[in-house]
């Protein structure tokens, strides 16, 4: 059972990070709660990228005085570097999508989407 | 010889910069010019070389498996062509018909969204692919509130879905990682046969969806009609003739020469034939003339998915010719739309009854570009209609082939009750706004009748453009050598 956990747990957590997202980006009728579901979706792609790059027992792939020889276990650096990149560009989204979001409040006065026209699909 | 990557490296330059400059004195518009001319001379220079030879460009004098690698084959180079061409004169409309209340941000952003679509074009690398997607939609995102009307409700729409399909291509990037152990197009081609099937299925899915959104496919195009019709002429032209060719090349990229699995194609082109029929009919009962033409464009496009997905050369070289026509006409319909929509100040197609004897040229552009899509003889779209039709008789694709045919009659019934109402009646209209955009419009007309007339010049490279889409072992070894 642990054993199982410690493999699978970071893909089921990450996968079913996205998938509440997910839901709560189709279910909800509150633009900021959709936003906070695009939000998780981020949040749970990211850690699925870090955790496929994850070595058991590996350590951070730096080189320093005290790890110094490159024969020790490393975990993969590239989906990190990756997730530092999809950080920033979510980020950017949310900045974007929240100024959005504000613009349509003050023409609507509502955040509910089915009373904005325009919103509707 | 100038380097290609230029291409991206001055648009993205030049947008930053503009806000600057335009601090000091207004010159949004001709620094916008000033970059697509440098872009189009780039690409001239560049143009016969490459056709003899794909180019590598490697970033930073990392060699190829270890860095990021921009790849420049025929194909690329007539993707790449097209854009400038219509980048270009999009610039030249800008400088008569960009006057927003924020006119340096407008700019600014219709070039970061260039320097994306190059990139999308160019890219060697799927991490890079993601990257320069993103660029485009943000862009996209922010040209699109330059509308007062309904802008903001639009942009929101398409940022839901457009963050909803990249957390997809994300996962998709991160499973082809871990399975491959490199981001490099030409590492993942090499040895994807020994990635398991069903992950292979589970990959090109999440693909799929990360980028179909980009090419406006059915399922992932809801956002395409609210965004086209909301945003200003020239955004829409954009999106429609260049964002959209960037996300088929993106799509061809994934399904060519990454992973290839004939299966894969029966349901590509399943899907792209169901688009291609909703598209069309519901682009029939618009009366709204921008969503008719976003309706279409969703339409012209699966047209596009479905026939390069048949996989033969001639039905590839066809379908890669309909998208580069698609994109001038495309540019000259939303643009000569846009015109009659500021000169009669509505947006229905009832509305225009008449204006042909008032605008005539602009009546003429937009007749001109519906006849090009239609594929009537001596438009451009004849040709690549007919090499499109012919590859799928050829393939023996007869049920797609009738397919095909069906939906042109259903996009001619469409397009010929507007010319006729643009032609025919009486006008009620007396607006006196004077029309400034002869040049680009005169542009896009030669350019479709160019091509029409001397197909060869371009059909030439696009059948050596098919090729090379579909030799894949080609594309390994030009990337990565000797290795």
């Amino acid at each position: 059972m642990k054993e199982f956990l410690t493999n699978w747990a970071f893909f089921g957590g990450s996968i079913l990070l996205i998938l509440i997202g997910l839901y709560g980006v189709l279910t909800r009728k509150n633009l900021i709660k959709i936003i906070i579901g695009l939000s998780l979706m981020d949040t749970g792609v990211n850690t699925l990228l870090v955790s496929l790059g994850y070595v058991n027992g590996g350590k951070a792939p730096i080189l320093t005085s005290i790890v110094s020889s490159s024969t020790e276990k490393f975990v993969d650096p590239v989906p990190q570097a990756l997730v530092l990149t999809a950080i920033v560009i979510g980020v950017a989204v949310l900045a974007l999508a929240l100024s959005i979001v504000m613009k349509v409040y003050e023409k609507n006065q509502t955040l509910d989407i089915s009373k904005i026209r325009g919103l509707k699909w | 010889m100038v380097n290609p990557i230029l291409l991206i490296a001055l648009p993205l330059l030049a947008s930053f910069l503009i806000p600057l400059i335009d601090h000091i004195k207004k010159s949004g518009s001709i620094t916008v010019l000033a970059t697509m001319i440098i872009n189009f001379m780039i690409v001239i220079n560049n143009f016969e070389k490459i056709l003899e030879k794909p180019m590598l460009i490697e970033i930073g004098g990392w060699q190829a498996p270890f860095g990021i690698n921009l790849y420049l084959g025929s194909l690329e180079m007539m993707g790449i062509a097209t854009i400038s061409l219509i980048g270009l004169i999009l610039a030249i409309y800008n400088l008569n018909h960009s006057h927003f209340e924020s006119e340096s941000k407008f700019h600014s952003l219709f070039l970061l969204i260039m320097a994306g679509i190059y990139g999308i074009v160019m890219t060697g690398d799927i991490f890079n692919l993601f990257v320069f997607i993103e660029i485009t939609t943000i862009a996209a995102y922010g040209l699109t509130t330059f509308n007062k009307e309904m802008g903001y409700e639009a942009a929101l729409k398409y940022l839901i879905v457009g963050s909803i399909s990249s957390v997809f291509l994300l996962m998709a990037i991160g499973l082809t990682y871990s399975a491959v152990g490199s981001l490099n197009m030409a590492v993942i081609a090499e040895s994807s046969h020994l990635i398991s099937p069903a992950l292979i299925r589970i990959i090109t899915l999440l693909f799929f969806v990360g980028i179909a959104f980009e090419a406006g496919i059915f399922p992932l195009s809801i956002w395409v009609p609210d965004v086209h019709s909301i945003s200003p002429s020239a955004v829409s032209s954009t999106l429609s003739g260049l964002v959209f060719l960037a996300g088929i090349f993106a799509l061809n990229k994934v399904f060519f020469t990454l992973f290839i699995d004939p299966e894969l194609y029966f349901y590509l082109m399943l899907i792209g034939a169901i688009s291609l029929i909703i598209g069309e009919l519901i682009a029939y009962q618009q009366e709204d003339i921008k969503r008719m033409l976003a309706y279409s464009s969703i339409a012209q496009m699966s047209l596009v998915l479905t026939i390069v997905s048949v996989g033969t050369r001639y039905a590839v070289a066809g379908g890669l010719f309909q998208l580069l026509n698609h994109a001038v006409l495309k540019t000259l319909l939303f643009l000569t739309a846009g015109l009659m929509i500021k000169y009669t100040g509505s947006r229905k197609i009832s509305d225009f009854e008449g204006i042909g004897k008032k605008i005539p040229l602009v009546a003429i552009g937009f007749s001109v570009g519906a006849m090009g899509i239609l594929g009537v003889p001596f438009f451009n779209g004849f040709i690549s209609k007919l090499m499109i039709i012919n590859g799928s008789l050829n393939a023996g694709k007869y049920l797609l082939t009738f397919l095909i045919l069906f939906t042109t009659v259903v996009e001619m019934g469409y397009y010929l009750k507007v010319i006729q109402k643009l032609f025919f009646g009486e006008t009620k209209i007396n607006s006196n706004k004077t029309i400034k955009a002869y040049v680009p419009i005169l542009i896009l007309i030669a350019i479709v009748f160019i091509v029409g007339i001397y197909p060869d010049m371009i059909t030439e490279p696009i059948n050596q453009a098919a090729n090379e889409l579909l030799s894949r072992s080609n594309y390994i070894l030009n990337v990565l050598g000797g290795m």
